[in-house]
């Protein structure tokens, strides 16, 4: 052992502190410590553990143990229903997939969906009822809170989160009628009213736009992430990847073009895609407006945008009817109105775009407006604030100081999930049902009304809004379902009102619900004052522009205390625990950074320490920093992750912001001062592999067999291997793929994997079994990416299964790569054997000391790892061998689509399919046998069961297109 | 010279290599058979239960069938215990007031679970399905041994998987007709390895054993 190795491992250990070493102990405490384990020890052997069996008194005649059950129910983002199919074993919800009916899931869901079940099962979640700390009970808060509202109401205010429940909507007018002076505020940091003022600009009404992509063969999307952000997200990305999954060369296939900032999904998918400075896309606008015709506007087009914009036009043009112009919720409303008129000037309305009346519960003030809360806080009006939901203490403008002014309102009370910063600055606390354990209704973007149902009993007696509301009209005796009962009985009167409601139960939502589209013809002669209103700012030299942003894991904060989120990597950045200022590399180069280097990020007067992330891909001269970090309540997942994006945002510049600066921070040694980033995949490039293969499709039309150096059968030393029976097979369609994540969570809650944690994802030991990777193409400068999901490819020659020395990793004859835990004694041979680096060893007993809801959250069917065994995807086995024996007891063969895993469920483009190979008429089969499909390391001749569909783009034959070799070389130095 | 080693040397050191022999080969074989003892796998041990339930009684004098109260056996991978009520079902009318019978009383009334001792457990990463093996012919009597002769319930069977992998290897040595499954002390009435084979045949019973049919 040399001296220097010598020293290293003194001061770093093999293993962390505390793991292989006691803490320091006297020699005397050490042989009682040993004595004890010992008697222990030989006391565990002498007694087994006794298990006991507890069956219901009562068994409930639907339920059947051993076998789970599924509700519908909905869930409810920025105000807006995503329908959903909840999983139950036992009664405890562990999995949530997409309800196929619903409009708004499709069958999909989303990071958010999946991950929520851990949110329900959180042990930090608020417990108990309290006043300023001191346990109360409901009728203690009933009493208190009925006594502290004045009479008729002046100085009562109620912030909600923006909602659009017609229960809610019933509950406040009837609130409003008893007292006539109470106000109403909805709040949520990135529900933005853009898109309804932009409608009142020009058609005199707020109404609310809504897309049909299914109709449109060309898409502009500005500032819009709108495949994998935002409600509607999950039927967005069905419709768009229809109109993209090639069947054949020369399939029809729609066009993507993209102009954004930060990297996000949609741009990942787009076939062109422009950067462009989020507060320059009024810009873009105009100038797309003028290139495509759009009544009374002209713009000189700036030389760096002039080839996508005059494409763009052209395109729009040439497929008037048939084409989409979105802007993202980001953009102020005068952006949005100009769009609808370029949409209306190309005959847009009505087929891709048309307008209902805005679903979300308004009180004559828009939602997403704090405003008039702030402004009444301030001058010392409110006498009681009730704040249901959200965090709107740490999430609200920073300039209207929440938390200074909340603690002067006599009576504030917050219904909230968690002992968050809001309830800090609250006098009560009433802990919130979590969307699992409540009843509700919602709508979804397009009005359809969905019923939320409760999987499990409130695990801490929390309570909804409605129930709140009902307390202060004299009716806080009602349950939350009395009152949803009570409300549709009075929304649909008459004797088939039982039927009605079994049905809304069972199917999740009311069907023909959704908000007919409104005929308005809009004002086109606003237009050339609009476009005068869409300069692009100047910005003082040496200062960026910053933009906030949804973050895509923890959202806006809400989901910060879920560990899953947390762990889930980035799209792009692939980071993980944490946000970082991003940046393009040339804003880098000019200001000597790199990543990982921390600055000092200043707006205005205030500023925040944050981390440098270069992303390749994100327009110059401007920083994306994502909301929802850096929190401070008692949520301890959460607390001193990341940075506090709100510390900067104010009421006057809530998404973006110019005039930004940045400093570097130096240590003593004027050496700069440095953060280890959480970031899962370090390498920027293929590296000139053909890893994701890709082609436009022109040139798939022209040389169909361009993937067939990556197919077929390989030249093997192995002895052929014979299947028999189901031959399970998995094919991924990398066209559709955007990277989005959700396949990701969703198999994270269906296989029990574990997190890990910061330090960990650092020394690369995250346990994802399926990961995204992402390859950034052409250069550093003008990057695109491309994504590839990537898990184990269960090889018909499987490199791992050769090098196990103890058979625990081994091959079934319907062809899985079995993983055997119980055999495995953890030598990582079959891990570094593996060219595909899918297989995840638990170096720690990750399971251990989990908390007794969080262990509610486990899934039943598959066996939880211990510390020291290797584990990867296995196809779902849990649910294939299910299928099996259901179809085996019915004495029949298993049917096609029967068998479907987890992340193919949750899927929102549809790009995973998984079947039998057996069946000639399985999806599975069609899509092997295209010309495109192929396996990843072909030349090593594993023969995966995994393959891919090459990635298809439909480019504008007018603009320059990167070549094969350019994507696969990637950015130099990446 | 005097001669190095001894005339017993090459005894010794026969004797020593034999023995050596015999604790490299014998301690682990030892090992094995000791785990596979019933001392081990809790075979044969009469488990003491809050109620004293006699299914001599229930299954013989009375002929309940087995499913009565395990109803799931055929539907879901857990035979089941029978709720309370099921037991109140008959006990409201039968021996209603039997001090053996205070703590299901007890459990109906306060609306508690009666915590029964489990007898035969498996692994926490096996997923044994009862109702796939029901179905397909495989007797209570075959795993769970016979049942209505015990007074207090044991488990027959070692539960081991080289135990499982016996049948998986060869089902047809183990099967009757499905609606046999429940019979105790079943015996066919035609040349056993005929009847087996045609069940087999009948049922499309397969051996599985891949680490997955049981593992997961």
């Amino acid at each position: 052992m040399s001296e220097r190795f010598r020293v290293l491992l003194d001061q770093a250990g093999e293993f962390p502190r505390g793991v292989s070493e006691p803490p320091e102990l006297s020699r005397r405490e050490f042989l009682k410590l040993l004595g004890a384990s010992m008697a222990l020890a030989s006391a565990g052997c002498i007694e087994k553990p006794a298990e006991k069996i507890l069956p219901y008194t009562f068994q409930p005649p639907e339920l059947l143990p051993g076998v789970a059950e599924h509700y519908a129910t909905s869930m409810v983002i920025n105000g807006y229903a995503t329908g959903l199919v909840v999983t139950s074993h036992a009664g405890r919800p562990v999995k949530v997939e997409g309800n196929p009916e619903h409009p708004a899931s499709l069958g999909a869901a989303g990071v958010y969906e999946q991950a929520s079940v851990l949110q329900l099962y959180d042990p930090q979640r608020a417990k108990a009822i309290t006043q300023k700390s001191v346990a109360r009970t409901w009728a203690d808060f009933a009493l208190a809170l009925t006594g502290a509202v004045p009479a008729g109401g002046a100085g009562l205010h109620v912030l909600m989160e923006p909602t659009g429940s017609p229960l809610i909507a019933a509950q406040i007018a009837r609130v409003r009628a008893a007292f006539p002076a109470a106000r109403f505020h909805f709040y949520a940091p990135l529900a933005s009213d853009a898109p309804l003022e932009g409608a009142r600009l020009i058609f005199g009404q707020p109404l609310l736009p809504q897309y049909d992509l299914s109709a449109a063969d060309i898409i502009v999307a500005l500032d819009s992430d709108l495949l994998a952000s935002g409600p509607f997200q999950l039927r967005h990305a069905r419709e768009f990847a229809n109109r993209r999954r090639v069947r054949e060369p020369g399939g029809a296939m729609n066009r993507l073009y993209v102009a954004e900032a930060a990297f996000t999904p949609t741009g990942t998918a787009a076939d062109h895609r422009l950067r462009v400075r989020t507060r320059e896309i009024g810009s873009l606008l105009a100038a797309l407006l003028a290139e495509a015709g759009g009544p009374g506007a002209s713009a000189a087009v700036p030389e760096g945008w002039a080839g996508w914009v005059r494409a763009a036009a052209a395109d729009l043009r040439a497929h008037a009817g048939r084409a989409l112009v979105v802007t993202g919720e980001r953009q102020p409303s005068e952006v949005h109105a100009a769009a609808y008129l370029l949409n209306a000037a190309l005959g847009n309305l009505g087929r891709t775009l048309t307008f209902t009346e805005p679903v979300l519960v308004d009180d004559g003030v828009p939602a997403s407006r704090l405003a008039p809360l702030a402004a009444a806080l301030g001058s010392g009006q409110v006498q009681a604030l009730l704040v249901l939901g959200g965090n709107p203490v740490y999430t609200a403008p920073a300039d209207y100081d929440l938390a200074g002014t909340l603690p002067k309102v006599p009576f504030t009370a917050y219904l909230g999930l968690h002992q968050n910063e809001t309830a800090g600055a609250c006098q009560w606390l009433v802990p919130q049902a979590h969307y699992l354990e409540a009843w509700g209704d919602a709508r979804a973007r397009d009005g359809t009304v969905s019923l939320a149902q409760p999987l499990i009993a409130p695990l801490y007696d929390g309570k909804t809004p409605a129930e709140v509301l009902a307390t202060l009209v004299g009716e806080g005796n009602l349950s939350a379902h009395q009152l949803l009962r009570e409300e549709w009985m009075r929304a649909h009167p008459g004797a088939g009102f039982e039927a009605l409601w079994e049905a809304a139960l069972q199917r999740g939502f009311l069907p023909g619900t959704a908000l007919p589209p409104v005929a308005a013809a809009p004002n086109a002669a606003a237009l050339p004052a609009l476009v005068g209103r869409l300069k692009s700012p100047t910005d003082a030299d040496g200062t960026l522009e910053i933009t906030f942003r949804e973050d895509p894991s923890v959202h806006d904060g809400t989901f910060a205390n879920v560990a899953w989120l947390q762990e889930l990597p980035d799209p792009l950045s692939k980071q993980t625990w944490g946000n970082a200022a991003l940046m393009g590399p040339a804003t880098a180069r000019k200001l000597e950074l790199n990543s990982g280097e921390m600055v000092l990020l200043a707006l205005g007067r205030r500023a925040v320490h944050v981390p440098v992330l270069v992303l390749p891909g994100h327009a110059e001269d401007a920083i994306t920093l994502t909301l929802g970090y850096g929190r401070r309540g008692g949520e301890e997942v959460a607390r001193g992750v990341g940075v506090n994006a709100y510390w900067l945002r104010t009421s006057e510049a809530p998404y973006a912001a110019g005039g930004a600066r940045v400093r570097r921070l130096t240590g003593p040694g004027g050496e700069p001062l440095r953060q280890v980033l959480a970031i899962t995949q370090m390498h920027g490039s293929m590296h000139e592999r053909p890893l994701v293969l890709t082609a436009t499709r022109e040139e798939y039309l022209a040389r169909p067999d361009f993937a067939k150096s990556q197919q077929g059968r390989s030249l093997s030393i192995y002895r052929p291997f014979t299947y028999t029976g189901q031959q399970w097979a998995m094919s991924i369609d990398l066209s559709l793929c955007t990277g989005c994540s959700a396949c990701v969570v969703a198999c994270q809650a269906e296989n029990n994997v574990p997190v890990v944690g910061r330090e960990q994802v650092i020394k690369g030991r995250e346990m994802h079994w399926l990961r995204i990777d992402r390859y950034f193409t052409g250069s550093e400068d003008d990057a695109g990416a491309v994504v590839q999901p990537m898990l184990c490819q269960h090889c018909e020659k499987a490199p791992c299964e050769y090098v196990c020395p103890v058979n625990a990793t081994v091959h079934s004859p319907d062809g899985l790569n079995e993983m055997v835990y119980n055999r495995c004694v953890g030598t990582r041979f079959c891990s570094n054997n593996c060219p595909y680096k899918v297989r995840r060893f638990n170096w720690f007993d990750f399971n251990a000391h989990k908390s007794e809801t969080e262990q509610m959250a486990m899934n039943p069917d598959v066996t939880v790892r211990e510390r020291g065994v290797m584990e990867k995807c296995t196809y779902c086995v849990q649910r294939i061998r299910r299928a099996e024996i259901t179809a085996r007891k019915e004495n029949r063969a298993i049917r096609p689509g029967e068998v479907v895993t987890a992340c193919q469920q949750t899927c929102p483009t549809r790009a995973i399919t998984f079947g039998s190979l057996g069946d000639a008429d399985s999806e599975v089969v069609r899509q092997r046998v295209e010309p495109r499909s192929y396996s990843v390391l072909h030349e090593l001749g594993t023969e995966p069961r995994t393959q891919y569909l090459a990635r298809i783009t439909n480019p504008n034959p007018t603009l320059p297109v990167r070549t094969r070799r350019e994507v696969e070389r990637g950015p130099e130095g990446l | 010279m005097a001669s190095l080693f001894s005339r017993s040397a090459n005894t010794k050191t026969r004797i020593a290599l034999i023995a050596l022999f015999v604790i490299i080969v014998g301690v682990p074989t030892l090992l094995m058979l000791w785990m596979r003892t019933p001392y081990i796998t809790g075979a044969m041990n009469p488990i003491t239960q809050p109620v004293n339930f006699d299914h001599r009684h229930h299954a013989v004098d009375d002929g309940i069938n087995c499913v009565y109260c395990h109803s799931t056996v055929e539907r879901s991978p857990y035979a089941g215990v029978p709720a309370t009520e099921v037991c109140m079902g008959c006990h409201n009318q039968i021996w209603a007031n039997s001090p053996q019978l205070e703590p299901v009383r007890r459990s109906y009334l306060e609306n508690r679970p009666i915590p029964w001792q489990r007898v035969n457990r498996v692994p926490d990463f096996v997923y044994f399905d009862h109702s796939i093996h029901v179905n397909k012919g495989v007797g209570c009597e075959t795993c769970h041994g016979r049942v209505d002769q015990m007074a207090r319930v044991y488990q027959a069977e070692p539960l081991t998987m080289g135990w499982c992998l016996n049948c998986h290897r060869h089902p047809e040595a183990y099967l009757r007709p499905v609606d046999e499954v429940t019979t105790m002390g079943w015996r066919p009435d035609r040349p056993q390895s005929e009847l087996r084979r045609e069940l087999r045949k009948l049922y499309n019973v397969q051996s599985l054993t891949y680490c997955t049919t049981c593992h997961r």
